[in-house]
């Protein structure tokens, strides 16, 4: 018998009914940013966050990772689940060595001898074994966000949070970088909430597009790419069709016209 | 990156030069080496009290008194200073001290000091209280510049505290602590020399200052003043030397 895997079945995380507002300025009321708002994130799934910038999509991955307290809000599955963070900046170390930078994850977590297979072996996956010596500062920006992709990947989380870490990249740089990510996950499937602005970043990686706009947030649009990783090609192929289409259908959801901001 | 080229170590032996034809032409229009003793007489002046049976014990004195006190001021700076910079009441606490310190005039100091401590001990002290908030407010700056994106990444990735303070408080406040001994070694040596002279501890260069200048020997006060500033540039270049080695990676 055929068992049917309906998308509510799938074990998922849960935001529900979350609030968070900021204090901006002296007798400003202050923003609120999130209120009432909830969000499916589904399991060992890449769920994709986009939405203009100044709306919340840091703000959520705080939330998300504990760095900041929502004013309320229930966060259901989350309690317990380790984070990885994937910043906008590789956040290295610089007086540690690109293998001391990512040992430095894991030095309380594995034995010494363990510790050290599994740093080389990740320092392999992003081609950048023969630079374990080297100091951050003699690396150029893509091979320092390499490092910190694979120090997010020996860190053993649950979750992985990216806050735009391809941002600024240059394109060929930027599809190299996104193959490392793929790849590592593709052997070790987290949970990934990855926050963009770009569509094309999003199509490529994700499994689930949420697309939020206006304060306080709520999400306008939610989009599934059913393409298998292995077809889709960056901004071309069956990726450029699909986003034709939604930007045919949904132009003003994704790319909401800018508002003008007088109170 | 190379500090100092060859073309600029050429430029100082210049500098020099000029400075000691300077010295030569003045003291020769002064006429009397009483008041500007020329180099080559200052020269000679070196020479004899190096070869003195008190020299080296006279410079040893001194350097030990002058390191005694700075290790002791430097490690209680840093463990004030990082408790402080972690902890706020603790840095009100301490900040009129460091104020008074940092405000009293080093003669009060030299005064007190000798009333409370022997001939010996009162140099160490007045050293220390002259260079502990230069090495305090330094390492609080060290302490409050630490890049707190770097801190974030370290509690997200669930580091504990004493790993935190071990591999990115005090690596980061690194260049700080060694820029404060670089300019409290030599200030210490210095402080320490002056004192000596108004305290007159048996042996050490401030009782031979001022032995020479009751004499009236001035070729023996500019005499022993380069045997200081060798002493303090030999001090300089250790530190500049610990810091090349601890800087590696910039």
């Amino acid at each position: 018998m055929e068992i049917r895997m309906d998308r509510t079945m799938q074990k998922a995380l849960q935001i529900t009914n979350l609030a968070k507002e900021f204090k901006v300025g002296k007798g400003v009321k202050s923003l609120k940013v999130y209120e009432n708002f909830s969000l499916t994130v589904p399991e060992k799934k890449i769920t994709c966050i986009m939405g203009p910038s100044g709306g919340g999509k840091t703000t959520l991955l705080n939330l998300i990772s504990g760095l900041l307290k929502p004013d309320s809000g229930e966060f259901k599955g989350f309690a317990g689940k380790t984070v990885s963070y994937l910043f906008q900046e590789p956040r290295l170390l610089p007086w540690k060595t690109v293998w001391q930078n990512i040992d430095f994850v894991s030095k309380d977590i594995y034995p010494k001898k363990q510790r050290a297979e599994i740093v080389d072996k990740y320092l392999k996956m992003v081609d950048l074994y023969d630079f374990r010596d080297y100091w951050p500062e003699k690396l150029s920006g893509g091979m320092k966000q390499r490092v910190s992709i694979a120090r997010a990947f020996v860190f053993p989380s649950d979750l992985l949070l990216m806050d735009e870490p391809f941002k600024g990249l240059d394109l060929q740089l930027k599809i190299s970088l996104m193959d490392s990510f793929a790849a590592l996950w593709q052997q070790d499937l987290r949970t990934v909430i990855f926050v963009t602005h770009d569509l094309d970043e999003a199509l490529y990686l994700g499994d689930e597009i949420y697309v939020l706009s206006g304060l306080p947030a709520r999400v306008n649009k939610s989009l599934q790419v059913k393409i298998p990783r292995g077809e889709r090609r960056y901004g071309e192929g069956k990726l450029k069709e699909l986003k034709e289409e939604w930007l045919a259908d949904y132009h003003d959801l994704i790319f909401p016209p800018e508002r003008e901001n007088n109170g | 990156m190379k500090l100092f080229t060859s073309k600029d170590k050429l430029y100082t032996a210049g500098a020099v030069l000029c400075l000691l034809i300077l010295w030569e032409v003045v003291s020769r229009a002064v006429g009397a080496s009483i008041i500007l003793p020329p180099p080559g007489e200052t020269w000679q002046e070196l020479v004899r009290i190096i070869t003195y049976e008190n020299f080296w014990t006279a410079v040893f004195n001194t350097t030990t008194r002058s390191l005694i006190g700075f290790t002791l001021t430097f490690l209680t700076a840093l463990l004030f200073a990082v408790l402080a910079g972690l902890w706020k009441p603790l840095y009100y606490l301490f900040s009129p001290l460091v104020v008074i310190t940092k405000a009293a005039p080093p003669i009060s100091i030299i005064l007190l000091a000798l009333i409370w401590l022997g001939t010996e001990k009162a140099p160490v002290l007045v050293g220390s209280l002259v260079i502990y908030p230069i090495i305090y407010t330094n390492i609080i700056a060290g302490v409050d510049n630490v890049d707190h994106k770097l801190i974030e990444m370290a509690a997200m990735y669930r580091i504990g505290r004493l790993r935190k303070l071990l591999e990115i408080y005090l690596p980061s406040i690194m260049p700080y602590v060694l820029a404060a001994c670089s300019t409290a070694l030599g200030l210490n040596l210095r402080v320490v020399i002056m004192t000596e002279v108004l305290s007159q501890p048996p042996i050490s260069m401030g009782t031979s200052l001022q032995t020479a200048r009751v004499f009236l020997n001035t070729a023996g006060v500019f005499a022993w003043t380069v045997v200081a500033i060798a002493l303090a540039a030999l001090f300089d270049y250790s530190v500049s030397t610990l810091r090349k080695r601890m800087e590696v990676w910039k």
